[in-house]
This record gives structure tokens, C-alpha cells and sequence, in this order.
């Protein structure tokens, strides 16, 4: 009779190693290390929140230790990319189409001291599209039963193959764990390695939260608006009270940023505002943050 | 033999005792080293006064306590009776992260309670020496102290020992208690 349970082990521990291959240890603040994935050759993906100010990390690779350079990080997703001289091969990726709740998936991580490291449980919910709480735009809901100790946060969440379903993260609390899909990160990857940030949607004011009457109960209040942007562009006042895009509530700031994502730029948009007492109603076209380069 | 986890947690469960120490009767557990009644524990378990162990029927024994580690949390007791169904021994050098791990002990006085996880690493710990541990994501709670940690195929891989913050369970590796257990058998034959 086969031990069952020694082959799920077996099939365990033979995933992390493959995946342990292509994860790093980023050092990337003093008080504990965090993990990433050699993405593709030169590049390695990594943890956004984990990491402090700065712009080169040191990182333990499975054949050494090295240096890596950040390219860009983007907030929104919870991503970081770095520039890293090495020749690993992307890892292979699951698909992302056959993956269902309930699918086995392992967090892989390294540790500076004691090497690889590895969670087990399962994706406890899978569905379509979904924004973070920063306003990232992320192809799949792929939630984890699984807590990532800190010095995996970044690391690979794999399948049972030791294939590649996404970033592991824990940086959106509202969701607990969740793996950012690869597909997401590879568009992060693009666009900062092209242009060391991924585009956001900007308006170009200065708000705070503001009690306003009614049955929405905050609104938020136009504290500047800068000079040639949308906002300006579409006649927003200081004083303004924002209450609502495209009819979508406005209660605080990141309600705003949630809205504003890559995939809104360029997008005309309503925006409910009270000015002077009155309610109306004004046309804005999202802009983007103009970079000093 | 048969290879369920309910069958294994039975086998392991008969080779795992509960021990009480001292006055404040603080448990831990220990495993069955030999049949002959040597048993191995953390040393934090039984450092408090008399030792009374208990086995998975319900017999209760006085125990003595034999001998301890120096550099590891470990103790050897021993308890006077025979046929004690001893624990199967696992390599710790070949242990992997993401092998399954299973936790048997007796946590917040639940004698027998079973646990199961996963490796999570196996080295040392970041400001903790250079000791090697198990590091296991098993859900552990006092009491599970000087209990086996096993594997997939029921061998007794480590010792569990403590819980860090981030709720991780650490085991001394097999190997090193193993090494620990020769050197007091070699001792006694010696004495």
C-alpha cells in the first residue's frame, strides 16, 4: 500500500527545491531580510513594502551572494524591480487558467542563515480581476491559507510542480495572503524597466478628508491644485468638495486612489463636487505625474 | 504497516509521553528512546524536582533523570519497566523544507494532541549561534515541549523545543539528539 502521505512529502519537497533555484534573500532593510525571484535574466522581483529607502540591496542567491539595483518599485502592486547580474532562467510558470481554490500551493522563500524556506497550504479563493487598496490593477484574486513569515514576503508562491504562480504577499491586509499573479508582474516588469515607473492615474490636487451633511458623511476637500494639470484643466477650485467619481463614493483619499490606476489614464471622467453649497457636476480627463527624470 | 496519517499519529502517539516536574507540575512531553524505559525530553522539562512520566495507556512511572545537555536543551530520563514501544529515529541530515512535518504532544495538558505542517528551513537562526534547527510551520503550544516532531513515514526527524513570535517551531535535529543519547549510553556502559 503507497504512503500517501510520503508521496505529497516527497512531491513537496521536491517543488521547493526547484523553486528554491531561482529565489533569492534581499536584504533590503536592517532589521530583517524579505526573498525575491529570478524573473528573467538580469532581473530580479522582489517585495515592495519590505524594502527601506534604498537604492541598491544586497541579495543571497543560491550559487552566492551578490548586488542588485533597484530599477523601479511600484507601490500600488506591493512590487519591486531590480537590475542583478545573473543567468538564471525564469522559473516555469503554472497556468494561470486551470488554477481553483483548494489547489495545493507552497510559499518558497530563502533565509540568509538557514537557506530555502517553505509554507504549504492552499489557495483558499481564486477569481477575476481585482484592485488594491493602492489602486493596483491585478489580473487574478489568488488568495492564500498560508502566513508568510517576513523573510519570505516576495517570495514565489509555487504549485505542486514547483511551478510559478505568482509573488507572495502579505503587504494587502485586508486580503491576509495573497500571490500576485505573474502575469501582473511581468506587465510591472515592463513597464519599469522601459520607464522605471508604472504610469498612475494623477489629477494634480492636494485633498483632505472632510465631514460633509448627508448620507455619505465624508467627502474630500481641494487643498491646492497644481498648475497645468487635469485638475486644473478641468476648472477644480480650491474648496472644492470631491464627493464622487463616475458616480463610484469618494470618503477618503484612498477610495481616490483605488480609482485611479494605470488602465485610468487618459479616461474622461465625471467628478460629483459641492462647491459653495451647491452640487454639480464637473468633466475631468485622468492625467499622469509628470517625472523628473 | 499501513501509511495514513491517523495511523501514523497512533504509532507516534504510543512512543510520546507526558511528563510532570516538580512541584508546579509544569508538563512537557518525551519520547520513547528505548524499550528498556530511556526516554529523551528537553532539559527545560524536567529541571524542576521529581519526575513522573506518563504513557499513552495511562500507567504512570516515578522517573530519574540521567542525564543533561550542556550546549543543547536536551535531558535523558529513564523510567524502571520494560516493552516500551521505542519511537523509530529519522535522519535529520536529510530533511528538506516542504516536507511534511507531524507535531504529537501533549499542548496546554491535551495528552496526544497531533499537529501537521511543513518544514519550513533547517540551519541556524539570525542571532541565535550557530546550532542547527528544524524550523517547523507547525502550530505548537507549551507542552508539546521535549515531544517528536516526525516525518511523512512516522520517523522521529527532531525534538520540538520552543516556538519563536512569528508562531514557527523549532526542533533540535534528530542527529543531534541521537548524538546526545550515545553519549550518555557510552557513558553508563563506561560507568
Amino acid at each position: 500500500m503507497p504512503n500517501a502521505l510520503l508521496e505529497l512529502s516527497q512531491t513537496a519537497a521536491a517543488a521547493v527545491e526547484s523553486a528554491s533555484r531561482s529565489v533569492a534573500s534581499v536584504q533590503g532593510n536592517p532589521r530583517f531580510g524579505s526573498s525575491g525571484v529570478l524573473w528573467s535574466p538580469g532581473v530580479l522581483v522582489s517585495a515592495e513594502h519590505a524594502l527601506a529607502d534604498v537604492d541598491k540591496v544586497e541579495v543571497i542567491l543560491p550559487q552566492g551572494h551578490g548586488e542588485a539595483q533597484i530599477a523601479g518599485r511600484d507601490r500600488a502592486t506591493g512590487i519591486a524591480v531590480f537590475r542583478l547580474d545573473h543567468q538564471v532562467a525564469a522559473p516555469v510558470p503554472a497556468d494561470a487558467t486551470a488554477l481553483r481554490a483548494g489547489s495545493l500551493a507552497l510559499v518558497v522563500g530563502r533565509s540568509l542563515r538557514s537557506g530555502p524556506t517553505a509554507s504549504m497550504g492552499i489557495l483558499s479563493s481564486v477569481s477575476g480581476r481585482w484592485r488594491t487598496r493602492f489602486g493596483g490593477d491585478v489580473d487574478q484574486f489568488l488568495q492564500l491559507d498560508i502566513s508568510i513569515y517576513p523573510t519570505a514576503e516576495g517570495g514565489a508562491v509555487v504549485d505542486a510542480e514547483g511551478k510559478l504562480i505568482g509573488i507572495a504577499s502579505s503587504s494587502f491586509s485586508r486580503y491576509g495572503a495573497v500571490a500576485i499573479p505573474a502575469a501582473t508582474v511581468q506587465r510591472v516588469v515592463d513597464a519599469i524597466l522601459a520607464q522605471g515607473h508604472v504610469a498612475r492615474g494623477y489629477l494634480g490636487i492636494g485633498l483632505r478628508e472632510v465631514a460633509i451633511a448627508g448620507e455619505q458623511k465624508s467627502g474630500l476637500i481641494v487643498l491646492s491644485v497644481e498648475e497645468r494639470s487635469s485638475a486644473a484643466a478641468a476648472g477644480l477650485l480650491m474648496g472644492d468638495v470631491l464627493t464622487a467619481l463616475d458616480g463610484t463614493p469618494l470618503r477618503d483619499a484612498e477610495q481616490l486612489q483605488a480609482l485611479l490606476g494605470s488602465d485610468s489614464v487618459g479616461s474622461k471622467r465625471v467628478a460629483s463636487v459641492i462647491r459653495a453649497g451647491q452640487a454639480i457636476e464637473v468633466a475631468v480627463t485622468i492625467g499622469t505625474r509628470r517625472r523628473e527624470a | 504497516m499501513s501509511y495514513n496519517l491517523g495511523d501514523i499519529a497512533e504509532r507516534l502517539r504510543r512512543s510520546t509521553v507526558q511528563i510532570r516536574a516538580g512541584r508546579g507540575r509544569s508538563g512537557g512531553s518525551g519520547v520513547i528512546w528505548s524499550s528498556t524505559g530511556l526516554i529523551v525530553t528537553n532539559r527545560h522539562v524536567v529541571e524542576s524536582g521529581a519526575i513522573e512520566v506518563e504513557l499513552w495507556d495511562g500507567r504512570r512511572f516515578p522517573a530519574k533523570l540521567k542525564a543533561w545537555g550542556r550546549h543543547h536543551d536536551l535531558a535523558a530520563i529513564k523510567v524502571d519497566t520494560l516493552g516500551l514501544p521505542a519511537a523509530a529515529f529519522g535522519s535529520s541530515a536529510a530533511v528538506r523544507p516542504g516536507e511534511i512535518a507531524i507535531a504529537v504532544g501533549n499542548p496546554l495538558g491535551f495528552a496526544g494532541a497531533v499537529s501537521r505542517g511543513v518544514v519550513h528551513a533547517v540551519g541556524p537562526l539570525r542571532g541565535a549561534g550557530p546550532q542547527t534547527w528544524i524550523q517547523a510551520a507547525v502550530r505548537l503550544a507549551p507542552g508539546n515541549s521535549g515531544g517528536p516532531l516526525a516525518n511523512a513515514s512516522g520517523k522521529v526527524i527532531g525534538l520540538n523545543t520552543m516556538v519563536l513570535g512569528n508562531g514557527l517551531a523549532l526542533a533540535i535535529p534528530s542527529g543531534t539528539v541521537m548524538e546526545f543519547l550515545r553519549v550518555c549510553e557510552a557513558r553508563r556502559g563506561a560507568a
